[in-house]
C-alpha cells in the first residue's frame, strides 16, 4: 500500500493492516513533527510533494524491499500539507516471517525514502524564519 | 505613413556566403524581412544593397521581388548609417513618413506579427523610440519617429545609429517580444536561430524553494528539439537569473525519473526541477 495524503494518518490502522498469520514480526516506523531542532523551535511544518514522481518512487521502494527481504505486507504513507507538532508525517509498516528482516526492511525503506522521494519539508521557526528541507539531498 | 529602412550593404564576411540570400523556408532572408515589414504595416520599404560586388544584383533583385524600393548607392557605404542616410534622403519628400522602422536585412526571426505589434504600440507611445526586447536583449526593428530619424544626418561621421538612440535614451520604450530579434553574423548564429525557431516549448514544474523563488509552480522554456538536460539547465539559467543558484544545484527529473545532463528531452517529456536542501537537519 502506497499513499500520499493530506489527512491525518491512523498509524494503528496501518499497522493492523500489514499483520498476517504468515508474519512473525511487524515493524512500524513513524516520523513525527519535532518541536526542537538543536535550539531552534518549530512552530509550523508543511510538506510539499511532486505527487506523480513521489508515488512512483515509493512504489519502486516497495518493489525493491520485496526483492531484498521476504516481505509479506508493506505500507508506506506520507502526509503532505500543514502538520501540527507531534503529528505523524510518515508511516512505514512491514511484516515479515522474522523480526530481523522486518527491522532491516523498515529501516532501509525510510532511509531510502528520505533520499529519493521528492517530498520537501518547510520549517517555520519560532523566530518567523522559514526553511525548505529535503534531508536526502543535504550536502 | 510608415516607412521601413533596411540597410543591406554589408559584406557578410563572417558568414562565408552572402547571408541575405540564404534561404529560410524557401525565401532569401532579405525578401523575408521585406515581406514581414510590408505585411506588418510598412507602406514603403527601402532597401540599400551593396554598391557593387558579386551579390549586389541578386540582393537588389530579391528585395524588389518582395516589393521593396531599392536604392543602389554610388559608392559602397562604409557604415550602416551611410546606407540609412541614403534611404532617409529618398524618403525626405512629401508625404514624409511619420515613423521609420529600422532593421538590418539579416534578422531571420522578423515576422509581420511583430512589426504589426510595434506599429500598434507606437500609436500608444507617440514621439517615442520603440525597441523590441527579448530576455533583456534589444533586437530589431527599432521604431523611430521621423523627427528623430532625420538626425542620423547630423551624427558625426565616425559614429553609428546607436549613438542617436543613446542620445534619446529617455524616450525609449522597450517592447518585450517572445523570440530573439537579433541579426545573424555567423553560421553558428544561424544554426542557433534555426534551432530556436524550429525548437520546442517545454514546461518545467517547480517545487519547494524553486517554486518560491520563481513565484510560480511551472515555467516555460524554449529548447531545440531534441534537447538534453544540459540544454535545459543552460536555458533555465539564461532565462531565469533569479533561479540561478537553485538551478545549478537542482536535480532534473524527466518523466518522473532523476536524469543526468546527457538525458534526452522531447516535446512530450514531463519535466521537473527537484531542488536541493536549503540546509538543515538530517533527521526525520
Amino acid at each position: 500500500m502506497i499513499e500520499i495524503t493530506e489527512s491525518a494518518i491512523d498509524h494503528a490502522a496501518i499497522t493492523d493492516r500489514v499483520r498476517s498469520n504468515r508474519a512473525g514480526a511487524v515493524c512500524t516506523f513513524l516520523g513525527t513533527v519535532r518541536e526542537l531542532t538543536g535550539d531552534r523551535r518549530t512552530v509550523a511544518l508543511s510538506y510539499e510533494s511532486y505527487p506523480e514522481m513521489a508515488l512512483r518512487k515509493m512504489a519502486e521502494l516497495e518493489a525493491e524491499a520485496r526483492r531484498r527481504w521476504p516481505v509479506i505486507e508493506l505500507a508506506i504513507l506520507h502526509r503532505i500539507g500543514d502538520l501540527d507538532l507531534g503529528e505523524v508525517s510518515v508511516v512505514v509498516a512491514v511484516s515479515c516471517p522474522h523480526r530481523g528482516d522486518a527491522f532491516d526492511a523498515c529501516r532501509w525503506i525510510i532511509d531510502t525514502l528520505k533520499e529519493v522521494v521528492p517530498i520537501w519539508k518547510q520549517e517555520t521557526w519560532e523566530d518567523g524564519g522559514t526553511e525548505w528541507i529535503h534531508p536526502g539531498l543535504a550536502p | 505613413m510608415i516607412a521601413a529602412i533596411v540597410p543591406a550593404a554589408g559584406r557578410s564576411t563572417r558568414m562565408g556566403q552572402p547571408k541575405l540570400l540564404i534561404e529560410i523556408e524557401g525565401t532569401p532572408m532579405i525578401g523575408r524581412v521585406v515581406a514581414a515589414l510590408h505585411d506588418g504595416g510598412a507602406d514603403r520599404v527601402v532597401v540599400v544593397p551593396p554598391a557593387d560586388g558579386p551579390d549586389a544584383a541578386a540582393i537588389a533583385a530579391a528585395a524588389l521581388a518582395a516589393g521593396a524600393e531599392v536604392v543602389v548607392p554610388e559608392v559602397q557605404p562604409a557604415e550602416m548609417r551611410d546606407s540609412v542616410e541614403l534611404a532617409l534622403a529618398v524618403l525626405d519628400v512629401d508625404p514624409r513618413p511619420d515613423l521609420i522602422l529600422l532593421t538590418p536585412g539579416d534578422v531571420p526571426g522578423l515576422h509581420a506579427d511583430l512589426v504589426d505589434r510595434l506599429v500598434g504600440e507606437s500609436a500608444a507611445h507617440p514621439g517615442r523610440i520603440l525597441v523590441p526586447t527579448h530576455e533583456g536583449r534589444r533586437g530589431h526593428p527599432i521604431v523611430l519617429p521621423w523627427e528623430i530619424a532625420v538626425h542620423v544626418r547630423d551624427l558625426p561621421e565616425d559614429v553609428g545609429i546607436n549613438r542617436l538612440v543613446e542620445a534619446h535614451a529617455d524616450q525609449i520604450v522597450e517592447i518585450p517580444v517572445d523570440l530573439e530579434m537579433d541579426d545573424v553574423d555567423t553560421p553558428a548564429d544561424l544554426d542557433r536561430w534555426r534551432s530556436l525557431a524550429t525548437g520546442m516549448t517545454v514546461q518545467v514544474r517547480l517545487f519547494a524553494i524553486a517554486r518560491e523563488k520563481a513565484g510560480r509552480s511551472e515555467i516555460e522554456v524554449n529548447l531545440p528539439d531534441p534537447a538534453t538536460v544540459a540544454d535545459l539547465r543552460r536555458a533555465l539559467a539564461d532565462r531565469f537569473p533569479d533561479l540561478d543558484s537553485v538551478t545549478l544545484g537542482a536535480m532534473i527529473a524527466v518523466d518522473e525519473e532523476y536524469a543526468g545532463d546527457a538525458a534526452i528531452i522531447g516535446p512530450a517529456s514531463r519535466l521537473a526541477m527537484i531542488p536541493p536542501v536549503s540546509g538543515g537537519s538530517d533527521e526525520a
